[in-house]
């Protein structure tokens, strides 16, 4: 056979071939990896920085090379620093594809998702023009809405300065106020996930319920201290609808599944047993609470106290101090004294005094406690009895080195304020407040505003219209935004008719998602200010690129779930992308355009002239004494300042003690029941049940396809927001453990004909058209009445963000879209997972 | 030479991934440095095997005893690296203070490494036609830092040091949660696991009664990695043995004429 | 003097290539199956690649040649085995490698050739070479089916590879063994017909079948 080869080429090859030894035969290419050297990391730029994956601004540091954010740390000059997987995924968020490019002008319908580009001149103008009109006629009427803004120490005095009072916060789809008055009770004002620590590293044991401080992960400090606390061996329990496997995965914990919503029997049953076996802190209760105070048993009200004025030296003001003095029964001298005269007051027992009955709180809270017994508690949570009490058991065995933790996300059915109540008797009962190994309150930093201080404007704010007249006595009126659209509902105080949204998603993050858009058209303009697409987007007139935290200077920030005092800085690292602007330009641009040009130059010239700065200097001026160590170089070098732990919890109680008998609920109860108030038994200072609103409605029994929808947090995830779910890094992992999927327990999907790893169509009974696909998990780690989906995977109901946003996952369900334009009775929550699911095959 | 090890304790860690996350990113920050991608390109593309460290999830039980247990798949740094010995293009190096590294550009992707592991370890890309697995950050550890994943765990659950250390502080763990929890605790990896593994220089802390679950199965075994590791060598004997014999007939045969 | 055939052209073909690709398997395999002490023979197939991908090292880019070249050659193989193993298995009837007669007077026989140079007592195959035939049949299929497996590995699990990888080395160290034994027993002077009835004619002389392989000319007797 004759190989075709011409001659040239084999002369080559033969060639090549003959001097083939003598080419160097090595490795022809050098190895792609190399070790980093000095210079690499010489180079790199070490930025502080506050991340904002999630809301809690756990201070970080960027790494910066070449202009570029290429890695995040934790910041390694706290005790306790890190930061979680969203985080470090910051990178692929900042240079996402998906980010607001330019301001955007809406072209089709609220909804449509049609947008064109205008500049960031006409965009402004557009927004001055209608707000300069409102702050002629009703200034009020602009209601702005912040979600860890780009723009704090900017915004909050611009908006008072325009007139408006209406700056609310969400807390009511998270804390607000089943949490906050539940737990408030106690203490006599609100305490929010942000005031009370669990002292994990110390405790010996701890029930979690409704809490998954690994899922619902807050690095700074409660996810570091809970690790600690994991090391050093803590036991946990966990009473939840689904295993938390970031809590309790491991040696020496238990799971004990729950029926949704019922968890105040739990902790009632609890509080019931502590009782019962005496295993309660007695001399705590005496002398560190109001447990001891005598009361009329029918009325509930305190025998013949009086209240005290005096006037105290705060600082440099005078303030008048209120202190209520209360008779308790002192066995040595066998009759009623004042506290302070007592030497053995009683803590249970009924007595005669001048001819009335009088019993002592504590024995009306016993009273109380008796029918809550933990087969009682057994039939309603399915929890059984004998769990019920292994735990009461526990607790007292190792108290005060115990928690009932006292949880975040808590408005999720509309019994939220007697659950957290029950959890705060259990913890008072055990006496483990502002104590080592149990529950410490966290110490608050005061710096200086950025701007001179501006006051509140006296106009109506609407949430404290709702709180004081619509009968929801515990709204915290600087969170309910659910309110300006019941508002808009009701027309009650007011109709607003612009909504500035700074970062908040109030679509997507509010129960009740497509109720809420059909109440819009009464708005004359929404702008959103994000640096993602989003639900609240789509409905936008007006669209505002945000920058995301590395590409900004910010105010110094003090609000962290700390042990101990901190102060964090958030320094620029990198430029903004494209048109990208961060809020607090923004905020200056309208406060030219909208503020006379005096007022403009009181409040704003010296930050426009000094920048951040002046704004930071501001910040900590002549607080070197009070915060020892506190300078701007440390803090730009460090990142950071902190001071000594703290456990102390401040109390605003009447009775300057913990009112184990709260005051503050049985004002409001009186007033409720003297109305004839249907919820008003959610007011009452002693222990009771209250039903969420679906078990009211199906008499406690689902039928065969109905459940209800429960979510949670995933430290892969953070609410709605773009940065976490539409990640292309952290959408990898959610691939490999589906992190998408919706749980379903495995004897109620066979009754369905449901296989795992089906698509599935999810709806609420009230209103079947509205529905989502989600793909299926069947799993036994899930409660039989419950689906269990991490929060905010998916577009949900609205698909057309799939469209902005390309790497969302193809299904995923978010609870808000399904729920009710419904409130929690007294308090405002948005109970968004109390309202009937169903689900059947796509 | 002193040699370095990993620990991974299962008690401690809040399953957040943060390490998972890290690893791809420090990855990726490795492609840019070495100039293959600028970091936007980089942060766009699908590479799940760049993160070397990953989670399995597996449940086991029934209702309401059900439990899932999370393995966190990394290499184990074998002392005796079955891989490193099967790869016929010799890119997988044991560096002298044990960590196994596989050199990307040396791989032909043929996946002997994941035939030879008895965990499972490598990570096969059809894309770009190479394995991947952890190799300690071996370049930040030359350098003076510790792994990207040990960096990025928030619960300190990852632990790196000398060998010396990491085996102490396993130690102290497993026996202090002994104490608290009351139940048995286990430091695989701290002696031989397998005559085809020996030690492993990341070692994992854990209940002693999960770790099977975990894929850490007592002996690590995989009855065909040793086989062959014995065929490997009595096949050579045998040829030697026959080659001999040839030889030998060979010699024999010379001067020899048939009869007839 | 009268020729019988002892291998028809398809035998003598088969054979040929199949000796062709053991060469190929044998070259491109041992620096998988001993990389250490191979390596050095992937130079040979890197160099003349290199001309055209610069890019790789002799070690990435020989042993992906390499690989190339033992696929090939096991399509190949699998290619021409087909249709001569549906051949065979029609002729079963006329197989010459069944056993004849006990182990050990088979062996006796063996050594008497082999050792005392003296014509012995075989049917057309001795107990070696019957014993050779039925392990290369063997080894073959195993071969072929674990080659595919590894070749395909996709679509397989890596504790199917785990066991494919096993026989497919068990298959190579059996063929390291016997081969050069067979090969040397096919270039040996004892052996000079056989040689010649597979290479050049495809036949023994008739003599030759008389004096050494009695047990067949009484077989081939009986037939006709």
């Amino acid at each position: 056979m004759e190989a075709k080869i011409s001659r040239r080429k084999f002369l080559k090859l033969s060639g090549v071939a003959a001097f083939s030894p003598f080419i160097r035969l090595g490795d022809v290419v050098s190895p792609r990896t190399k070790a980093p050297t000095p210079t690499d990391f010489g180079v790199e730029k070490r930025v502080p920085l506050r991340c904002r994956m999630c809301a809690q601004q756990c201070p970080a540091i960027g790494i910066v090379k070449d202009g570029k954010l290429i890695k995040m740390e934790a910041n390694p000059h706290l005790p306790y620093s890190g930061i979680c997987g969203r985080s470090r995924s910051t990178p692929a968020a900042v240079y996402n594809p998906d980010r607001l490019k330019y301001p955007l002008l809406r072209v089709g319908k609220r909804g449509e998702g049609k947008f064109k580009r205008i500049s960031w001149e006409e965009a402004l103008d557009r927004i001055a023009k209608v707000l300069k009109k409102y702050r002629k006629e009703a200034p009020e009427k602009v209601v702005y809405l912040p979600r860890f803004t780009s723009a704090a120490g900017i915004d909050k005095p611009f908006w008072h300065l325009y007139g408006t009072p209406n700056i609310i916060s969400y807390a009511d789809t998270c804390h607000s106020a089943g949490h906050d008055w539940g737990l408030g009770g106690y203490f006599g004002r609100p305490i929010s996930p942000g005031a009370v620590w669990m002292d994990y590293p110390n405790a010996k044991f701890g029930v979690l319920a409704m809490r998954n401080p690994g899922g619902g992960l807050c690095v700074y400090q409660f996810g570091t201290f809970f690790a600690e606390g994991k090391r050093n061996g803590l036991r946990l329990v966990s009473v939840d609808v689904r295993f938390p496997n970031e809590s309790i995965e491991g040696a020496g914990h238990r799971w004990l599944p729950i029926r949704p919503g019922t968890d105040p029997a739990f902790h009632l049953a609890l509080a019931h047993v502590i009782v019962k076996k005496k295993g309660y802190d007695e001399a705590y209760l005496i002398e560190k609470t109001n447990a001891c105070m005598l009361i009329d048993p029918e009325t509930l009200e305190p025998f013949k106290a009086v209240i005290e004025e005096k006037e105290e030296k705060k600082g440099d003001k005078t303030v008048k101090k209120r202190t209520m003095r209360y008779l308790v029964w002192d066995e040595a001298q066998g009759k009623a004294v004042f506290k302070s005269q007592a030497s053995k007051p009683a803590l249970l027992g009924e007595f005669e005094i001048e001819g009335k009955k009088v019993i002592t709180a504590f024995e009306a809270i016993s009273r109380a406690l008796e029918r809550y017994t933990p087969q009682w508690a057994e039939k309603i949570t399915t929890v059984p009895a004998k769990e019920i009490e292994a735990i009461a058991e526990e607790l007292i065995k190792n108290k005060p080195q115990v928690f009932v933790d006292t949880g975040w996300y808590s408005e999720r059915y509309a019994n939220s304020l007697r659950q957290f109540h029950a959890i705060g008797l259990v913890n008072t009962l055990l006496g483990c407040w502002e104590k080592k190994g149990g529950i410490g309150g966290i110490p608050k930093v005061k710096l200086h505003g950025v701007l001179p201080k501006v006051k509140k404007p006296k106009r109506i704010q609407i949430t404290k219209y709702y709180q004081k007249k619509e009968g929801y006595p515990f709204i915290i009126p600087k969170a309910g935004r659910r309110f300006v659209f019941e508002a808009l509902r009701t027309g009650k105080p007011y109709e607003p008719k612009v909504i500035f949204a700074m970062g908040q998603n109030f679509i997507g993050g509010s129960a009740g998602s497509v109720e809420l858009i059909k109440l819009l058209d009464k708005v004359e303009l929404i702008v959103c200010m994000t640096p993602f697409m989003d639900e609240s987007c789509l409905y936008a007139d007006i669209i505002l690129p945000d920058t995301m935290f590395p590409e900004r200077n910010e105010a110094l920030h003090v609000k962290f779930k700390q042990s101990f005092p901190t102060v964090a800085m958030n320094m620029k690292a990198v430029e903004p992308p494209f048109e990208a602007r961060p809020g607090d330009w923004v905020m200056v641009e309208l406060a030219k355009r909208v503020l006379f040009s005096e007022e403009f130059e009181k409040y704003f010239g010296d930050f426009v002239r000094g920048g951040w700065e002046y704004g930071w200097r501001k910040q900590l001026e002549g607080l070197d004494e009070k915060y020892p160590g506190i300078t701007l170089e440390r803090l730009k070098k460090e990142g950071v300042w902190y001071g000594k732990q703290n456990y102390k919890i401040k109390k605003k109680t009447l009775t300057h003690e913990i009112e184990i008998f709260s005051l503050t609920f049985l004002e409001t109860y009186k007033k409720f029941k003297e109305k004839g108030y249907p919820f008003a038994e959610y007011a009452n200072p002693l222990p009771s049940w209250a039903p969420p609103f679906w078990w009211e409605e199906k008499k406690g029994q689902l039928a065969e396809d109905e459940f209800i929808l429960t979510t949670g947090f995933s430290p892969l995830n953070s609410f709605t927001g773009g940065q976490t779910r539409n990640n292309p890094l952290l959408r990898e992992i959610w691939d490999q453990i589906g992190l998408d999927r919706l749980w379903i327990h495995p004897e109620r999907a066979q009754k369905l004909g449901i296989q795992d790893g089906d698509v599935v169509e999810v709806f609420p009974a009230h209103n079947p058209e509205i529905r989502a696909t989600a793909r299926v998990w069947i799993t036994p780690l899930v409660h039989p009445d419950a689906l269990f989906t991490y929060y905010g995977v998916g577009a949900g109901v609205f698909s057309q963000l799939k469209k902005f946003l390309v790497f969302l996952p193809e299904h995923g369900v978010n609870m808000n879209h399904f729920s009710k334009l419904h409130f929690a009775p007294l308090q405002g929550g948005h109970a968004t997972q109390d309202v009937i699911i169903k689900i059947r095959r796509a | 030479m002193t040699r370095v090890s990993m620990l991974y304790d299962m008690q401690a860690c809040v399953r957040c991934f943060a390490c998972s996350v890290q690893c791809g990113i420090e990855n990726r920050a490795r492609l840019a440095r070495d100039g293959r991608g600028n970091t936007e390109k980089v942060l766009a593309d699908r590479r799940p095997e760049l993160r070397y460290i990953f989670p399995i999830l597996r449940v086991g039980g029934t209702f309401p005893t059900a439990m899932p247990v999370t393995e966190l798949r990394h290499c184990m740094h074998c002392e005796n690296a079955p891989c490193a010995r099967r790869c016929p293009a010799a890119a997988i190096e044991v560096k002298p203070y044990g960590v196994v590294v596989l050199h990307e550009e040396k791989c032909i992707g043929c996946r002997a490494c994941l035939e030879a592991c008895p965990f499972d370890v490598p990570n096969f890309n059809a894309k770009f036609g190479k394995t991947y697995k952890c190799f300690m950050c071996y370049d930040r550890i030359e350098a003076g830092l510790s792994p990207a994943c040990v960096e990025a765990c928030l619960a300190k659950a990852l632990y790196f040091g000398t060998r010396e250390e990491v085996l102490e502080e396993a130690y102290r763990r497993a026996e202090n949660y002994e104490k608290h929890l009351g139940e048995k605790f286990q430091v695989y990896g701290a002696e031989k696991v397998s005559d085809a593994t020996g030690y492993l220089h990341w070692v994992t802390v854990g209940p002693a009664a999960y770790l099977e679950d975990y894929a850490l199965r007592p002996g690590a075994e995989r009855g065909q990695i040793e086989a062959l590791d014995a065929v490997r060598t009595i096949g050579w004997v045998l040829f030697g043995a026959s080659a001999a014999g040839i030889i030998g007939h060979f010699l024999y045969s010379l001067g020899k004429e048939e009869q007839e | 003097m009268q020729e019988i055939q002892t291998f028809n052209r398809f035998q003598r073909t088969f054979h040929m290539h199949y000796l062709h690709f053991m060469f190929v398997f044998f070259l491109t395999g041992l620096p998988q199956v001993a990389p250490h002490a191979f390596r050095w023979l992937l130079y040979f197939f890197w160099i003349p690649f290199t001309w055209f991908s610069p890019e790789t090292t002799y070690l990435s880019g020989g042993m992906k040649v390499a690989m190339v070249f033992h696929r090939l050659a096991g399509l190949g193989l699998i290619v021409y085995a087909i249709p001569f193993a549906l051949r065979e298995i029609k002729n079963m009837a006329s197989w010459q490698i069944w056993p004849e007669g006990g182990m050990a007077e088979g062996i006796r026989e063996l050594l008497k050739h082999y050792i005392g140079f003296k014509p012995a007592n075989f049917g057309k195959y001795n107990i070696g070479q019957k014993f050779l035939a039925w392990t290369t049949i063997v080894t073959t299929a195993i071969m072929i089916v674990t080659g595919c497996i590894l070749m395909f590995k996709d679509a397989f699990e890596p504790n199917t590879w785990r066991w494919a990888r096993f026989f497919h080395d068990v298959g190579f160290f059996i063929f390291l063994v016997i081969l050069p034994i067979h090969i040397y027993m096919a270039l040996h002077p004892l052996n000079r017909k056989g040689y010649r009835a597979m290479f050049e004619t495809g036949t023994f002389p008739e003599e030759y079948v008389k004096t050494h392989h009695p047990k067949w000319w009484g077989k081939l007797q009986r037939k006709l």
